[in-house]
């Protein structure tokens, strides 16, 4: 089994931060894909299960905050472009 | 008074709204309020918000260890059907609103499949041996509360999604109706028994079938009391505890006249009203005939009656009841339940095609009264600790230039088709009117640039509602071609009386002195400076305040165009010499109430028939 382990950072660039909306588009992205991914808040050090929209939202992640993705799994490499891809995009918003 | 549109009072079809069997006797029990809006109306109960209120009243009930497997599965299934309303709610608004702002939906189904919250439920409700209902819930307090304590307001309105889908599972767990008749669709011949209905809830109101309302919280003089005015259905509020003595299903009278709200009324009650209800419509159609006579003191003033209007469909009634014109044109609506404000065209569709509509009679359109009682899709940005005497209306401009640049383009534009007049509304101080006249100059030369038709003479007004605006009236009559007296918000900013508080809304005075010095003197200054003045609030739809403001001098009253009748009746039958003895006394009067009950004496000796149908 090829498992590679992947992290990146980010700042929460759209401008409402990681609510609802961006939370459920951030985990729908996330559950296309095997691997684990677990983001943290940077500023506060909570660590939130990508994958669960309840854990996503617990970030308290407002414009501007500091988070790190790490991705785990066989399919680490794709789903951390994907989700690079959302971040930068600031959501989709 | 709307006699004339009221329901039928003759026996309702058994098993109208949701109907549920509740242990209450079936005997008459009658409970008082305020009222808010005339009329009559019998129909059946449907209690609105219960399913928020749940939230505190779920009980830990113990399990046997062998029941756990049992509860697992139901709290599985709500979830399941709580999955299938939402699906269910996403098709459904899919059409009306927004693709990317359906996509709130994805986040509900999201949170209600959330594998964290799963986990933790069901392991609650193995480990701690409680039922589902407050296993969920314990479990969704605790994101609830971690979410809402987040020190930024934005943060906190995530909380607000999560405690929706959370009252949705905690209907399904409970087994209560599903989603149930919504305020936008509701069943025939209902009345709804609410703690609060907010405006924009008002203005969702399903009008086919809502015959009336009465609610806990507000006001007479509260947005939500205005809107069932305009919306001219029978309301009652600031009734203490109703909420939890009504059931879904319920016969019910409310009396808009007289405020109450009569639980299972008896035959004879019912034989009372029936009698009141046809007495009624009977005197509304002989004051309808009247409406094209014009209004004027038996010793020959002339008083311009002009309507107050939310949207361009209450336009067959203000033709009907005779009004010479909009006095106000609330532009609000335009800006709630939208997630964008509405761009230039539309706004300029909606001003044209009501001033078309108006055939060369006045039309006064109010520049946008965010903030407040009113909601405002900017609620979520804006959440202020003192919204009344914070950032709203004209002191958007500067927040929002954009807001009120649009609409004056859209008005200004709007202007070739018509009288229109545009106010401003929150004037304090001269140098906003300045400020406001430098963008109107702006955005005429943008126009002119642009080679873009628009009337350059459309008269700029200031509404006069604060109390600093009427201590410089002269200064602000100086530089605007109109006043228009807001008396709602002029009485609260002068009382320092919130009039949606009903602890204290019995402080809410209209007439008292202070607020009649300061009609005189906006009146006055007016004169001085030739420019007419219109009372738009509240106190012109009410007969009783007729006399007393026509001797304070105002010729021009705005109401709701259901007033306009009754109140034509009362100009009609009144003489400014009384008038201006009322106004004296009322200038002067220790009790605001002695007023009243001088104004009520003279109603019912000039026109008893209008008198009698006030209760």
């Amino acid at each position: 089994m090829n498992q590679t382990h992947t992290r990146k950072d980010f700042v929460v660039g759209n401008p409402l931060g990681i609510h609802a909306r961006p939370a459920s588009v951030f985990v729908q992205t996330a559950a296309d894909f095997n691997a684990e991914v677990s983001v943290t808040n940077l500023d506060s050090g909570q660590v939130a299960d990508g994958k669960s929209v309840m854990s996503m939202l617990m970030l308290a992640a407002p414009q501007g905050t500091r988070i790190r993705v790490e991705v785990t799994g066989q399919d680490a490499s794709a789903a951390m472009d994907a989700l690079s891809k959302l971040i930068e995009g600031g959501f989709d918003e | 008074m709307n006699g004339a549109s009221q329901a039928p009072i003759d026996p309702l079809p058994a098993g109208t709204p949701a109907q549920t069997v509740h242990p209450v006797e079936k005997k008459e029990v009658l409970f008082h309020g305020l009222p808010a809006s005339p009329g009559i109306c019998r129909g059946r109960v449907l209690v609105f918000g219960a399913a928020h209120t749940d939230f505190n009243e779920i009980d830990q009930i113990p399990i046997a260890p062998s029941e756990a497997d049992a509860e697992v599965e139901h709290f599985q299934a709500a979830v399941e059907k709580t999955k299938n309303e939402i699906k269910a709610l996403q098709k459904k608004m899919q059409r009306t609103i927004e693709k990317r702002d359906a996509k709130i939906f994805d986040a509900h189904l999201l949170l209600v499949e959330d594998k964290l919250l799963h986990k933790e439920v069901v392991s609650r409700i193995r480990t701690q041996l409680c039922n589902a209902q407050s296993a969920f819930l314990l479990t969704i307090q605790k994101y609830i509360n971690a979410i809402s304590g987040a020190n930024d307001t934005y943060l906190n309105e995530r909380a607000g999604d999560i405690r929706d889908i959370a009252s949705r599972v905690i209907r399904n767990l409970n087994g209560d109706p599903a989603a149930g008749p919504t305020l936008d669709n509701l069943p025939e011949n209902t009345v709804v028994i609410a703690h609060d209905l907010t405006p924009s809830d008002t203005a969702m109101l399903d009008r086919r079938n809502i015959l009336g309302f009465a609610i806990e919280t507000g006001s007479r003089t509260c947005h939500t009391s205005i809107l069932a005015r305009s919306l001219r259905i029978p309301a009652v509020v600031g009734m203490r505890n109703i909420a939890g003595k009504f059931a879904n299903g319920d016969e019910v009278i409310v009396d808009g006249f007289l405020g109450i709200v009569i639980r299972n009324p008896s035959k004879e009650t019912l034989a009372f009203y029936k009698e009141k209800i046809s007495r009624k419509d009977e005197l509304y159609s002989l004051l309808l005939k009247e409406s094209s006579r014009a209004a004027e003191t038996t010793d020959g003033y002339r008083v311009k009656l002009c309507a107050n209007i939310e949207g361009a469909d209450d336009l067959e009634q203000v033709f009907r009841c005779g009004a010479e014109g909009i006095g106000l044109f609330r532009t609000e609506y335009l800006f709630m339940n939208t997630p964008v404000p509405p761009d230039e065209e539309t706004q300029f569709k909606i001003y044209s095609k009501l001033l078309q509509a108006m055939h060369g009679r006045s039309v006064t359109i109010r520049t946008v009264d965010l903030g407040g009682d009113k909601l405002a899709f900017a609620a979520s940005a804006i959440r202020e600790p003192n919204p009344f005497l914070g950032l709203r209306a004209i002191r958007l401009c500067h927040e929002k230039p954009q807001l009120i640049r649009t609409q004056l383009r859209a008005l200004l534009r709007a202007g070739v088709g018509g009288d229109l007049r545009i106010m401003f509304p929150m004037v304090s101080s001269l140098s906003e009117i300045e400020e406001l006249l430098a963008i109107r100059d702006e955005v005429m030369d943008e126009l002119k640039n642009e080679n873009i038709p628009f009337d350059p003479k459309v008269k700029i007004g200031a509404m006069i509602e604060i109390p600093s605006a009427c201590l410089i009236a002269d200064a602000l009559a100086a530089k605007v071609d109109f006043f228009s007296i807001g008396s709602n918000d002029l009485v609260q900013y002068t009382l320092a009386v919130d009039r949606l508080n009903e602890r204290v809304a019995y402080l809410y005075r209209p007439s008292h002195p202070a607020v009649m010095e300061l009609i005189r003197r906006t009146v006055e200054a007016a004169k001085r400076h030739r420019i007419p003045v219109c009372v738009c609030g509240e106190i012109a739809a009410d007969p009783r305040f007729t006399p007393i403001l026509l001797g304070l001098g105002v010729l021009e009253l705005s109401m709701s165009p259901n007033a306009i009748a009754e109140i034509r009746g009362v100009v009609r039958k009144t003489s400014m010499l009384e008038s201006e003895r009322i106004a004296k006394v009322a200038l002067t009067a220790s009790d605001p109430e002695d007023v009243m009950d001088l104004a009520k004496e003279h109603i019912q000796t000039v026109a008893p028939d209008i008198a009698s149908i006030f209760g």
